[in-house]
């Protein structure tokens, strides 16, 4: 099988998927705009047949009040036609706009009787040629509804209309008596002039309209889509945040068992070490030297154990947050004079030769003492334990890493040395170089972790570089000043105090 | 020969101090709870003690406290030892009025060379 295959053999991209349905939407919302749209033109010319209605009463009433016969008067036919005529034809599709708006035939209902108002209205004014631009204003105002198919009965009521009366009855149109036969042909003309132009216009605003509804489709599923990840993410937050929770308090756990554990191993190996030391005192004194090496192995295996459980101890502690920075100002050269009367012996056991370059001017440490001691002679043992007949050299310098004012320790041994990929490992819990040299060389192969987690509590680093056979240098650098350790610590949860 | 009180709850542990001391000639008292460290302090007046800070019924913190604020016994020193793991015990012994400070299991050789020192340092006062 190729597994390529699987790949390119995708049917349904999930753009196509999503593209139709913004199609689907797109369609949806134009309908309901269009909808919208008929709706409230209905209802516009609803109201404007009712004032069209009440105008052509006063036109008529204005132009033609009364009708004479001699000296009696009495109401024009005008005015009679306005209120009867004119009512025949604005109600019906005045009551069609506000009962049935959006309506197709609504719309077309409205389309007839507004041209045949205009029709009225003429004659109403004796056919007065300024009237006829209310034909032209009623076509205009029928393309509010975009929809140009209202304009083809409009177009038919005018011309018919023009024709007819043009024929039978041309005053009233023309407000002349007699009109040219084809008047009513140059009217219609002027007419499609407008119904042409007015077609481009609702055409162009359909599409425009589409093109809206399009946009706004497009831009809803842009806004699902982000809803949706956002909600994704929040999901995913929420549970990486319970995930930590636990985690954290495994770790905790983990550490205070860890701590519990080693104390209450503390009590019979403090029996155990106390015991085996008063009975080599006793066998001494009372000359059983056979059972006096056996008791030193117990003994030995005793510190071996407690070793072991205050390595524990530190890193839990460490690893729990409750290791806490004991900060304090002292001299790094006489700090170093200590260490080297304390390890000195220890180095010097397999032959070694120690030798320390401190210049006397490198001046204060504000750190914690304690544990850069205990870094120190960690690596100052791992150099006796690992060299023989070698030197082991330590170096102190003042250097700055990235402005800050710090302390270099180095220590260099010419011992067995490490390959790479030990010296990857080395600062990890339970990793010596090699399982076999716990059995070699002793120690609970926790001394670096818990010495390269000191390093990180007091704001600085260690390193390593080596090579089998040739030999190993640690080099620590430590802030001078270990503040910002101190802000690092707190935010570790690690209590720190100064 | 001086006299040193251990106030200690677990037995084996208490015996073999007591006896490495003894070995040593000091004469030793043994106390295993607070109550009875306080009570011994007040009858015996060792010229050292040796506290430890888990015990039953009141604690060495506790005892210490009440020693220190006793007029007839404050000026006994106290070498608080503690097997506690997460606390800063150095300083909180030292607070609570303890003469010095060290950790168990006990390395005996540094536990005697503090023990020297405080009993040399009450002589060379008197």
């Amino acid at each position: 099988m190729n597994p390529q295959a699987g790949v390119t053999m995708t049917t349904h991209s999930p753009k196509d998927v999503s593209n139709k349905s913004i199609q689907s939407r797109a369609a949806a919302l134009f309908a309901e705009n269009e909808q919208e749209l008929h709706r409230r033109t209905d209802r516009l010319f609803a109201a404007l047949m009712l004032v069209q209605w009440v105008a052509s009463i006063a036109f008529a009433i204005w132009v033609s009040p009364l009708t004479w016969e001699g000296p009696v008067s009495r109401t024009h036919l005008h005015v009679w036609a306005a209120i009867v005529v004119g009512g025949a034809i604005s109600v019906f599709p005045a009551l069609l706009g506000l009962l049935r708006p959006g309506h197709t035939s609504t719309r077309f209902t409205i389309a007839t009787a507004q041209m045949l108002m205009g029709a009225l209205l003429i004659h109403l004014t004796g056919g007065r040629i300024e009237t006829h631009f209310h034909v032209f204003g009623s076509l205009a105002f029928l393309a509010f509804y975009r929809d140009w198919r209202v304009l083809i009965p409009a177009t038919v009521v005018v011309a018919a209309d023009h024709l007819l009366r043009g024929i039978y009855w041309p005053e009233s149109v023309y407000g002349v008596v007699v009109a040219s036969q084809w008047r009513w042909l140059e009217h219609a003309a002027w007419v499609v002039f407008e119904d042409s132009i007015l077609v481009v216009a609702c055409r162009r605003s359909v599409v425009e309209m589409w093109q809206s509804a399009e946009r706004t489709a497009a831009l809803e599923e842009t806004r699902d889509v982000q809803r949706r990840n956002a909600e994704q993410l929040h999901r995913l937050v929420d549970q990486l945040r319970i995930t930590q929770q636990q985690a954290e308090a495994a770790t905790r756990a983990k550490s205070d068992f860890l701590a519990s554990m080693s104390h209450e191993l503390r009590t019979p190996l403090n029996a155990i070490i106390l015991y085996s030391e008063l009975l080599q005192e006793e066998a001494r004194d009372q000359g059983h030297e056979s059972s006096i090496a056996d008791l030193e192995r117990i003994q030995s295996a005793g510190k071996h154990l407690m070793e072991l459980i205050n390595d524990i101890l530190d890193l839990s502690k460490i690893e729990a947050g409750k290791m806490a920075l004991s900060i304090e100002t002292f001299d790094v050269r006489d700090m170093f004079n200590e260490l080297f009367d304390t390890a000195g012996p220890l180095v010097r056991t397999k032959g070694n030769v120690l030798t320390l370059q401190c210049p006397d001017d490198i001046g204060p440490m504000t750190t914690d003492q304690m544990k850069t001691r205990q870094i120190l002679l960690n690596l100052l043992g791992n150099a006796g334990k690992f060299t023989h007949d070698g030197t082991v050299t330590v170096a102190v310098r003042s250097v700055a890493v990235r402005g800050v004012d710090s302390i270099e320790f180095t220590v260099a041994d010419t011992g067995v040395g490490m390959t790479l990929a030990q010296t990857e490992r080395i600062f990890d819990a339970f990793t010596q170089a090699d399982v076999t040299t716990t059995r070699k060389y002793g120690g609970t192969g926790l001394g670096l972790a818990i010495v390269s987690r000191f390093c990180q509590l007091m704001g600085g680093t260690i390193a390593v570089e080596s090579e089998p056979g040739v030999g190993s240098c640690f080099t620590v650098v430590l802030p001078r000043v270990a503040e910002a350790a101190h802000d690092r610590a707190a935010s570790d949860g690690v209590v720190a105090v100064a | 020969m001086s006299t040193i009180m251990i106030v200690e709850d677990n037995e084996p542990s208490r015996d073999a101090l007591s006896r490495r001391l003894a070995r040593r000639g000091y004469s030793v008292i043994e106390a295993c709870d607070g109550n009875q460290a306080v009570a011994l302090a007040l009858s015996q007046r060792p010229d050292l003690i040796l506290m430890d800070l888990g015990l039953p019924g009141i604690d060495g913190w506790e005892a210490t406290r009440q020693l220190k604020a006793d007029a007839a016994v404050r000026h006994i020193p106290i070498i608080v030892l503690s097997a506690h793991a997460m606390t800063n015990d150095r300083e909180m012994a030292l607070a609570a009025g303890g003469d010095d400070f060290d950790t168990k299991p006990v390395r005996f050789q540094s536990l005697l060379a503090k023990i020297e020192q405080l009993l040399n340092a009450r002589v060379a006062r008197r």
